[in-house]
């Protein structure tokens, strides 16, 4: 394996910084240039770059309000988009040559799902109170010996699962492009295996995200039983 | 034979015999969930976003398995012990 890693053509050698940390700054530069560029001058007659932007941005917004509910939605929004376009592009730039994908390093993908995992907490905390802190004892009181370390287990194990779901992922189509690429040849052999990586990249990214989002709003108070801040019943209006 | 080399074989042996197992039975339950998916889909197409949202649900969860068996192996891989 370390020879195999030390076969990937990194092209920033004279960067003491290992990949893993400076290609998740080259990603967040670019998005915020990209950003800046698109949002500059907000005209009602878009831009193509606003336009661009604007596709992007209904897009995810359509996606996450199918996860989190149209109530939640609002709320997860900013967390769970920037999730899904940084995964998504630190998944694609492994497929550039000399670039190693940065979520194919085991600590960028354990970052963020603790993110997550701590996210859900305070969520949870701060929603629910104590509710949400009884809720780990389980229903009946005279089960909660048996019921409290499989739910403390349980929520440990979602952040496992879903670091090693995306490191495993990443790391494995890497390591078999990079093989195609080193030991077969280095021109078309591993195009299939390319289109196979964007494949999975988009899909890793998407389930990464519909992950994170499910555990968020599950932490969240339920949809429709919010007694503080009812939906608001629209004004009676005259029958014809 | 050595006892090292004989503990080191028998490492790599069950590293590769934990994500066999594990990804061969997860390869099993997850046919089974996308074809049950298709099958609802083919009868219900006016649910088909609903289905294929809970559907990629489901796969990530079986995937935990063999992502567990993932982990054990690369343990026993990398670990020195």
């Amino acid at each position: 394996m370390h020879a195999l890693e030390s076969k990937i053509f990194y092209f920033f050698p004279f960067i003491p910084i290992p990949p893993g940390a400076f290609l998740p700054w080259l990603i967040t530069l670019g998005v915020f240039i990209f950003c800046y560029l698109a949002t500059r001058q907000i005209l009602l007659q878009p831009t193509p770059l606003q336009n661009v932007a604007e596709l992007i941005y209904l897009e995810l917004e359509k996606f996450i309000i199918m996860i989190a509910g149209p109530k939640h939605s609002k709320r997860l929004m900013p967390y769970l988009g920037t999730m899904f376009l940084y995964v998504l592009l630190s998944n694609m730039m492994g497929l550039i040559p000399g670039f190693k994908s940065p979520t194919s390093v085991f600590s960028n993908c354990l970052g963020m799902a603790m993110i997550t995992f701590f996210l859900t907490h305070l969520f949870g905390l701060w929603e629910g109170g104590f509710h949400y802190v009884a809720h780990f004892w389980g229903e009946p009181w005279w089960l909660g010996p048996l019921m409290f370390p499989l739910h403390i287990i349980g929520e440990l194990s979602r952040p496992l699962s879903l670091t090693f779901r995306l490191f495993g992922n990443i790391m494995g189509e890497d390591v078999v492009i990079l093989v195609l690429t080193v030991a077969l040849f280095p021109f078309l052999i591993p195009l299939p295996m390319m289109f196979m990586a964007l494949f999975t990249s988009f899909l890793q990214a998407m389930v990464f995200t519909i992950l994170s989002g499910v555990y968020l709003s599950g932490a969240l108070p339920a949809e429709g039983h919010d007694h503080e801040n009812p939906i608001p019943i629209p004004p009676h209006t005259e029958e014809p | 034979m050595d006892p090292t080399t004989l503990v080191h074989s028998v490492e790599a042996f069950s590293a590769v015999l934990a994500i066999l197992v594990g990804s061969a039975f997860c390869a099993i339950g997850q046919a089974r969930v996308i074809s049950n998916t298709m099958e609802s889909m083919a009868r219900q197409p006016e649910i088909l976003g609903e289905l294929r949202f809970t559907m990629i649900i489901g796969l990530a969860m079986i995937e935990s398995l063999a992502i567990y068996c993932l982990l054990v192996s690369l343990i026993l891989l990398l670990l020195k012990w």
